[in-house]
């Protein structure tokens, strides 16, 4: 219990003095889980609109591995990544083994599928006959897929809490691609577990609640725009 | 006269069961059609096939004597049909967006949408709803929107589904009577569907009946 008081005390002291370390990696995580999350709609959201709305040979199977990869261990990820990326591997000529381009990749990796699925399931939730409607309209493909993403646009938001929470909770796949290397690639989740392992309570309980701060407010903004538009919506009984 | 709308053989299944048997129908520019018939008749399926949301199985449509193509002509033949489900289906947006979203599609100018918008908003008794909330507005005033949102499109054929099924009284009759005087100034065709017999002969020159996804007998209402 000892142990605990200390560390909580000690973890007020270092966020109190605003110690340049825990600065630092936050400002990288952010940077990194952010750049992650943004690529992941890049890809996820048109991929998981595009299968919410189109059937063609092959979309249940391809519908299966976005869900199974919605649970991909983060250790794999940092596996695979890691062999493409070393210095004998398919991509090793870039050179990008131990940066933070590198965890940024991995953390793509985790969290594209996650928001691809979510979208899907937000895009499978629209009125099938609100598509057909569109449709006859005149919708183009890519008219109908902007549409029916502003249509399901809680979900979207969904899909960028659940994208960015991917990202960010993970830390074997940074661990592996980054090499938490100080002042380079450390990263929060990647800091807490060394610091854990090294017995510094003190610092992995400040690290650990500048990152559940940061992902507890990430995800408030998001929440408070998602709900302010549901209760909206049920209020004028949609 | 040339047909703005015509089907050969058309016909629809799921899961190897017919809701649509081999129809064939036909709809010349001015010429109002209303299909009549029980739930399950297979009549609003029907409607979807005409209106090109739904592909066939089997079987041909004509839009204005050109044969569909399910490829990348299809959208250009469905913009020149307008078709109103049963429900509203309209989109979170402004009364305002819903009338203009089908022009917006077509990337119409801007200024032809505003004129287009005010005028069926206008004529549909709607215009001080222009700039409420879809999700604002009665059951019998979404109707409206979502007619004047197909009406506004001006298309060669108009295709309705239980058009009236949420406005009574006054206003049904207000509608109808715009409606076949806007088919008759514009020349476009007309296709009902619709319960109500009443309706059915106020709408339609012709009635289809319909059961089974067959037709079973074409009428002419007399005048």
């Amino acid at each position: 219990m000892n142990l605990i008081w200390r560390g909580i005390a000690g973890a007020c002291r270092l966020l109190w003095v605003m110690d340049p370390e825990i600065l630092r990696i936050t400002a990288l995580t952010g940077k990194v889980s952010g750049t992650a999350t943004f690529l992941a709609l890049i890809v996820g959201v048109p991929v998981g609109a595009y299968l919410g709305l189109y059937d063609f040979p092959g979309r249940k199977l391809l519908v299966s591995v976005i869900n199974a990869a919605m649970g991909l261990p983060p250790v794999v990820v940092g596996l695979w990544v890691s062999i493409f990326l070393w210095r004998n591997g398919p991509l090793g000529f870039l050179g990008l083994m131990f940066t933070p381009a590198a965890m940024i990749i991995a953390q793509f990796i985790i969290a594209a599928p996650v928001v691809a699925g979510v979208t899907l399931a937000g895009i499978q939730q629209i009125n099938p006959k609100l598509i057909m409607q569109l449709q006859s309209l005149g919708a183009t493909r890519s008219q109908l897929m902007w549409l029916a993403l502003r249509e399901s646009r809680l979900s979207l938001l969904a899909a960028l809490m659940a994208g960015f929470g991917a990202a960010v909770s993970e830390v074997g796949a940074s661990m592996m691609v980054g090499g938490n290397i100080l002042g380079y690639s450390r990263v929060l989740t990647t800091a807490i577990s060394m610091e854990v392992s090294r017995g510094e309570f003190e610092m992995a309980m400040a690290l650990s609640f500048v990152l559940l701060a940061l992902s507890y407010s990430a995800s408030y903004v998001l929440t408070s725009i998602q709900q302010r538009r549901s209760f909206h919506a049920r209020v004028s009984g949609r | 006269m040339r047909e703005c709308l015509a089907a050969e053989n058309l016909s629809y299944c799921v899961n190897g069961r017919r809701i649509v048997d081999s129809i064939n129908i036909s709809l010349r520019r001015g010429e109002r059609l209303t299909i009549v018939g029980p739930n399950g008749a297979g009549k609003s399926t029907l409607l979807s096939l005409l209106g090109l949301v739904l592909r066939p199985s089997s079987g041909t449509i004509w839009v204005g004597g050109e044969k569909v193509d399910y490829g990348r002509r299809l959208v250009s033949f469905r913009r020149r049909l307008a078709l109103v489900f049963q429900e509203n289906l309209l989109i979170d947006g402004s009364v305002w967006d819903n009338v203009a979203l089908g022009l917006r599609l077509r990337k119409m100018d801007p200024r032809e949408v505003r004129t287009r918008v005010d005028k069926w908003l206008e004529r549909f008794g709607i215009a001080h709803l222009a700039r409420r909330h879809a999700w604002q507005i009665s059951g019998g005033e979404a109707r409206r929107v979502a007619l004047a949102r197909a009406f506004a499109l001006e298309p060669e054929a108009l295709l309705l589904d239980e058009p009236f099924a949420s406005v009574d009284g006054q206003a049904k009759a207000d509608i109808m009577q715009d409606l076949l005087k806007w088919v008759e100034q514009t020349g476009a065709g007309l296709i009902t569907v619709t319960h109500d017999r009443e309706e059915a002969e106020a709408m339609g020159q012709t009635i289809i009946r319909m059961n089974a996804g067959t037709l079973l007998d074409v009428g002419t209402v007399p005048r």
